[in-house]
């Protein structure tokens, strides 16, 4: 039973890394939340259902289009919700509301197409429906795909990051962006590409929790929105190990208490664990100890 | 008078949410006043809601007596946390205020004392629509002394660059943590009014959307002074009442308002005022000059 409970808990931890992976990497990069990346992300379950039960895709194909369609979405919110903000000296406030102000549009256009109740994906659509056995454990074998998905996609996104052109562009950009500016890296294609990634990380995050689960609803993004805040800020802002770290404890004190207490405080779980960094170390387990405090 | 009576009928909570929402805008406004971006209102609200209930359901307490003491239970509370969690700034605050709000729900949902999911019902009716309307008046003409006063523009200094204002003296902790409570008390009270106007409460009403869209509320409106929360609140709660007709298509008008006001009005739909005044400047100087330096 516990050891049950352990994979349940690293299936969803690295599911909440992968979330996050995409709200750290733009954090950390240009100081900015990114209030629609929920949204995105639901966009990418609902998607993903209706081409596999109403149009009767396969998955991969389904998964392929998803993952073009979040990455266009990523650029739309790039180019509508931040970049007219740029360079304004107004702070965190301005793109905040206007990435929440185009998550309320997402969300409302997704109840539009695809209704507002909870879905189901059709029974023989689904990948990996097996179960297998580990020890005294049966782990469905979409938790493990789930875990196994994350771990590669965070991998990669780390990779691209330190060792690609397009890494070096975001690192500079990080540092100083008017340096990076002055030393010939394009910022506004960077910043860009830096949110197609992380939609598209949404947007993948979307499909497999949707099949994992098999739920989704246009108002699946609020409470993931939510998760992926506590886990950056555990993390620590702007780091990828940081943010696969801060999914698994976040997982672990959720199946934590739901073992030992009740499944009634799962959530505050989140939130005391929250508070306690915040107010400890608030720059995260794996933050550059950047200025967080006034 | 009947027509007036029945316009009233009809509309009469709608008429009642202008005046809570533009109180709530304002509470988020006198913390972001100092630079402090907050979104703890909807907890305080939640705390207000469900003291003032519970002090006049359990203790017998007379309405007003319940609700300034569940105005000075949310105080102490904001007193309480304000010293730490002040000390995070920009996204970091945010966040922590918004696991502040989903704490206070979550312990509304969970504890027996406070009705759990199923909530509270048979709250002693109490509030008349006018008791809120005072109430935001009252907080008009207080900002309206505040903005004059000395502490006012020590807010609006700490708001503009802390470092700077504690280098002149301003002792900006201070300043943060009243203001803090300051809006936390004005949500409480909000908050016990609507618990005595709808006789019922339950913890999704103060959930995370609502939170943020009280912010919206205030960004939207501007934040060059308390009419920009206000206009914004009134604005934001008439709008979808207004587009009814477009049915599920008003939430989309909705969402691309906001974000049309956030992109070209930096300063809210306040501006606007501001640009009709200088076409009126241009015309009366109508020799060239150079560009001002207000831009």
């Amino acid at each position: 039973m516990l050891s049950q409970q352990i994979i349940n808990a690293l299936s969803q931890g690295a599911f909440y890394a992968l979330f996050a992976a995409g709200l750290t990497l733009i954090f950390g990069v240009l100081d900015l939340l990114n209030m629609a990346h929920g949204a995105v992300f639901m966009w990418g379950a609902m998607l993903s259902w209706y081409l596999m039960s109403t149009l009767g895709l396969h998955f991969g194909f389904a998964l392929l289009i998803t993952i073009v369609f979040c990455g266009l979405m990523g650029l739309l919110l790039e180019h509508t919700a931040f970049r007219p903000l740029r360079g304004r000296s107004t702070g965190h406030l301005p793109p905040l509301v206007s990435s929440l102000a185009l998550s309320i549009v997402l969300v409302h256009v997704a109840e539009k197409i695809f209704g507002t109740r909870v879905v189901r994906y059709p029974d023989n659509a689904v990948p990996f429906a097996s179960y297998v056995e580990m020890g005294d454990a049966q782990v469905s074998m979409l938790h493990l795909v789930l875990m196994v998905v994350a771990l590669v996609l965070m991998g990669a996104l780390w990779y691209m990051v330190a060792r690609t052109r397009l890494g070096r562009s975001i690192r500079a950009l990080q540092e100083n962006p008017k340096v990076a500016r002055l030393m010939g890296v394009d910022v506004d294609r960077t910043i860009a590409w830096m949110f197609v990634i992380a939609s598209v990380l949404a947007g993948i995050a979307g499909v497999f929790l949707g099949v994992a689960y098999n739920s989704a609803s246009p108002y699946m993004g609020h409470w993931v929105d939510l998760k992926g805040f506590a886990v950056i800020i555990l993390g620590g802002m702007g780091s990828i190990p940081g943010a696969l770290l801060g999914g698994l404890l976040i997982a672990f004190a959720e199946i934590g208490t739901v073992v030992f207490l009740s499944s009634d405080y799962r959530d505050a779980a989140v939130f005391v664990v929250l508070m306690g960094m915040l107010l400890l170390k608030p720059s995260g387990l794996l933050g550059s100890s950047r200025e967080v405090r006034a | 008078m009947q027509t007036v009576l029945d316009f009233f009928g009809s509309y009469g909570y709608l008429i009642y949410l202008l005046a809570q929402n533009a109180v709530l805008a304002l509470s988020v406004y006198i913390t972001l006043m100092a630079g402090q971006l907050s979104i703890a209102s909807i907890g305080f609200m939640a705390i207000g809601a469900y003291s003032s209930a519970l002090l006049s359901m359990n203790a017998g307490l007379p309405y007003p007596f319940s609700l300034a003491f569940a105005a000075l239970i949310s105080g102490s509370v904001a007193l309480l946390i304000g010293g730490p969690i002040l000390r995070l700034k920009g996204v970091y605050l945010a966040i922590t205020t918004v696991g502040f709000g989903e704490l206070v729900r979550f312990i509304a949902l969970n504890w027996d004392y406070t009705g759990g999911a199923m909530g509270l019902s048979g709250i002693p009716p109490a509030t008349e629509t006018w008791h809120v309307f005072a109430f935001l008046l009252l907080l008009i003409f207080g900002f309206h002394q505040l903005r004059r006063s000395r502490h006012g523009r020590a807010l609006v200094a700490i708001g503009r660059d802390e470092m700077a204002a504690r280098s002149m003296g301003i002792p900006t902790t201070r300043y943060k943590i009243v203001a803090f409570v300051a809006g936390a008390m004005m949500a409480s009270v909000t908050g016990s009014f609507a618990a005595h106007h709808t006789n019922y409460l339950s913890p999704s009403e103060f959930s995370f959307s609502t939170a943020v869209l009280v912010l919206i509320y205030a960004v939207f409106g501007g934040l060059g002074s308390h009419w920009g929360p206000v206009l914004g609140a009134i604005v934001l709660t008439l709008l979808p009442e207004m587009f009814r007709f477009l049915d599920d298509w008003r939430m989309i008008i909705y969402g691309i308002s906001v974000l049309i006001v956030v992109i070209f009005l930096p300063d809210g739909l306040l501006e606007v005022r501001k640009l009709f005044r200088r076409k009126k400047d241009r015309a009366a100087h109508a020799t060239p000059t150079m560009e001002g330096p207000e831009a």
